[in-house]
């Protein structure tokens, strides 16, 4: 920095709008620098007017910076020494899809952003906090001080963003079966790419077998339940009405019915991550069977272990289908020191088959598959704990813990 | 003033300021300056000394953020505070679109009665949170998170077995609401995969990571059938000077909670008092008194907001018997004039904010009186 120059590095904590509010510090301001302004008329130089202008920064940082030239040295001094007034002389207001710019721009709040002052060089250089968006206009105002200086202001317009074609689409939607419990709990809607928060609930739909829309059939929290790539959505049937003995249920009875058939609906103008909607909706019929109301029992499950010596996959057949995204993380293959086994996991024939690939061949011995007790048929009921507990009739139970089922690989010429 | 007056009465308060930090136990001591790394900011409460608690599920963690906001408001009664438009402000401040912000909490610092409210600009997973103040002037001023004093508490996964044999689980927990009572900070967490949910009890300053297993809440109905009953929203109240929490389950019953029994690992049952018909289902809730008597005040998706005494709270029977009303338990009132609340919190004795969603969608923060 050279000798003399004033460079000043200042966030601006409080903003103000450029509205009526911010007059009784100009014209207090005025009158202090009213001397100043006459002796520079005075000195008789000339110098050139004000100039806003937009900064034009490289591509990669996206920075949105707005800047005011040629200001006079003595109004800025004073300025200087009072930061945070800064947002009142020099500020930025944006908005999109202005009808009338007067209106708009109105007592609008300002960007909030941090400031730069150089005195020397006449420069306020105004750092907005978030990056340019397409199809904004920036509507940059200089009040500046003095009795003879009128108000400066410049807009500037980014151009809208370009219309994509959308490639976005619902990869799956699971359970896969076409006839689900009456108590089904949950549906997993699987994307392509990441998708929008805060409008799931509004583009899903239950239809009866007229294709009348179901009302409040499903858990709406303003959280919504995403994984963390925002490409899994999770939607829970309305709990109230799957328990019984409450007064949504008593009231409404179940949302599925066992016997008739429902269409499951994702409507295409759902917007991904990008703002794009959907390629296309999603639909998916099923009918209703009886509720399911018994714990998966995994002494039940058929095991087909893989050969000795190979990578092939040790495949599980389950009676029924069980949850899809837990059966990705709750079961592991252990050896005998206990140690997982690395390798590949694949569910598949509607979600009743499990098996493992691993990366290295499988070893005599015995290896055991550890199961999770949390796991969940589709009615939510755990290998530790149905969904509803008869308090009566059950003693005790605990999804914790893990249920340990042992397999040994077969040598090729026993099979 | 002259100059040296100035200097020798603000050497004399840093003085008394200094001494009065060193006596009084320091929650913001445990505090560290820094950047905190938030992916997300969802949930609020306050906890002790303006310190506010943020709670981030993208980051899997709840932040103490020292707001440095001590200044006690001069009067009982808080400045009102209102903000028209407030979703359409925050985005002008953040150069965006309306559409592009979501507004996630808003809460009510009770020393100063300034407002906060937490922000996402941006609607994929790469949203960036903001967290606003709104003083009683409608003035919005961003919490800069540069160089705050603040301190972070991560939210243990639940553990699986399958964990070390695949890529990342998507397994995530949402919070869904945050409160501190009795020197910790509660927390709801509802799973985006097994149907359960957690309460967590950190205590605070945060110090040793939570116990992951939590407490598992459960619901009875009728005495007999048991179900894991996940946790919309909830607030600390004391029965008998014994500190609860009042909880209202998504499936819609409201349960109160002993807080000595929110031990990790604990399977607890809430006692229902009162059980929400269809529709009332429970968005936000705040408990104030009002001649002389507590009362519970519950927004819910019906756009309604409900009246509860709670006085009988304490000898609430459990309710053991199909119900025939529209709730049943506790008796409540509808305010009907309060329509559209989505977020609520208490301003003042007499006085709530609410947030409040116009039929075309505009977000309004207004002060109304407690009905």
């Amino acid at each position: 920095m050279s000798a003399g120059r004033t460079l000043l590095f200042f966030s601006s904590g409080i903003e103000k709008t450029g509205d009526a509010r911010v007059r009784p510090f100009l014209s207090m301001l005025s009158v202090v620098l009213f001397a100043t302004t006459i002796h520079n008329a005075e000195d008789g130089t000339v110098s050139r007017p004000p100039k806003i202008s937009k900064v034009q920064s490289d591509s990669e940082s996206a920075r949105l910076e707005f800047e005011v030239r040629n200001l006079d040295p003595d109004v800025l001094r004073p300025l200087a020494r009072f930061p945070e007034r800064l947002a009142e002389v020099f500020f930025v207001q944006a908005a999109s899809e202005i009808k009338d710019p007067d209106a708009t721009f109105r007592g609008l709040p300002s960007l909030i952003g941090t400031y730069e002052i150089d005195v020397s060089r006449g420069l306020i250089r105004f750092r907005a906090r978030f990056p340019e968006e397409a199809g904004m206009t920036y509507w940059v105002s200089y009040r500046s001080v003095g009795p003879s200086v009128k108000p400066i202001e410049a807009t500037f317009t980014t151009p809208a963003a370009k219309r994509v074609a959308p490639t976005t689409v619902v990869t799956r939607v699971s359970p896969a079966r076409d006839v689900l419990p009456e108590n089904l709990l949950k549906l997993y809607i699987e994307f392509s790419a990441p998708m929008s928060f805060g409008q799931a609930y509004e583009h899903l739909k239950l239809l009866d077998s007229e294709g009348k829309a179901l009302d409040l059939p499903f858990l709406e929290l303003g959280e919504e339940l995403w994984d963390p790539r925002r490409m899994r959505f999770t939607l829970l049937f309305d709990p109230g009405r799957i328990k019984r003995g409450l007064k949504p249920r008593e009231e409404l009875g179940p949302v599925l019915e066992a016997g008739k058939s429902y269409t499951f609906v994702v409507e295409p103008d759902w917007n991904d991550a990008k703002g794009n909607p959907l390629k296309t909706g999603f639909r998916k019929s099923f009918r209703v069977g009886p509720p399911d109301a018994t714990t998966p029992d995994p002494a039940s499950w058929r095991f087909e272990p893989p050969a000795l010596n190979s990578t092939e996959p040790l495949l599980i057949r389950f009676p029924e289908p069980l949850d899809r995204a837990m059966l990705g993380r709750v079961l592991a293959v252990v050896d005998g020191a206990d140690k997982p086994l690395v390798g590949k996991i694949a569910i598949g024939d509607e979600e009743t088959t499990w098996s493992f690939a691993p990366e290295s061949p499988w070893l005599p011995g015995r290896y055991a598959l550890l199961v999770d007790k949390s796991l969940e048929d589709l009615a939510g009921n755990s290998i530790g704990r149905p969904f509803e507990v008869d308090v009566f009739k059950v003693e005790k139970t605990s999804s914790d813990g893990t249920v340990r089922l042992k397999f040994e690989p077969i040598s090729r010429s026993s099979r | 003033m002259t100059r040296t007056v100035r200097f020798a009465l603000s050497a004399l308060v840093a003085v008394a300021l200094g001494a009065t930090s060193a006596l009084a136990a320091d929650p913001s001591a445990s505090l560290k300056t820094g950047r905190p790394d938030i992916k997300s900011a969802g949930p609020l409460a306050f906890g002790p000394d303006g310190i506010l608690l943020v709670g981030d599920t993208q980051g899997a963690a709840v932040f103490a953020i020292d707001s440095g906001d001590r200044t006690p408001a001069n009067t009982k009664t808080m400045a009102p505070i209102k903000v028209e438009d407030l979703g359409g402000k925050i985005a002008a401040k953040l150069g965006t679109d309306a559409k592009k912000v979501t507004i996630n909490d808003v809460v009510v610092n009770p020393i100063s009665g300034k407002a906060y409210v937490s922000v996402s600009r941006g609607t994929g997973p790469d949203a960036t949170p903001v967290i606003f103040r709104v003083a009683a002037d409608g003035k919005l001023e961003e919490l800069s998170l540069d160089k705050v004093k603040f301190a972070k508490s991560e939210i243990p996964n639940a553990p699986a077995p399958g964990a070390a044999t695949k890529g990342a689980s998507q397994r995530a927990e949402s919070i869904t609401d945050l409160a501190y009572t009795d020197g910790r900070v509660f927390l709801a967490g509802l799973s985006n995969e097994e149907f359960s949910s957690r309460l967590l009890a950190i205590p605070f300053p945060f110090g040793d990571q939570p116990d992951g297993a939590g407490v598992e809440i459960y619901h009875g109905a009728h005495g007999r059938l048991e179900t894991k009953s996940p946790v919309r929203t909830f607030v600390a109240y004391s029965i008998n000077h014994e500190p609860y929490l009042l909880a209202a389950y998504t499936c819609t019953p409201l349960v109160k909670v002993p807080v000595a029994a929110l031990k990790p690992g604990a399977h607890v049952k809430g006692t229902t008092i009162a059980e929400l018909g269809n529709r009332n289902r429970p968005l936000d809730m705040i408990v104030y008194q009002k001649g002389g008597k507590d009362y519970l005040l519950l927004a819910n998706s019906s756009r309604g907001v409900m009246k509860i005494p709670t006085e009988k709270a304490d000898k609430a029977e459990a309710i053991s018997a199909p119900v025939r009303t529209e709730t049943q338990g506790l008796e409540y009132e509808k305010i009907a004039a309060m329509q559209g609340v989505v977020q609520l919190d208490k301003l003042d004795e007499g006085h709530a904010l609410v947030l409040i969603q116009s039929k075309d969608g505009t977000l309004n923060l207004e002060t109304v009186e407690l009905p």
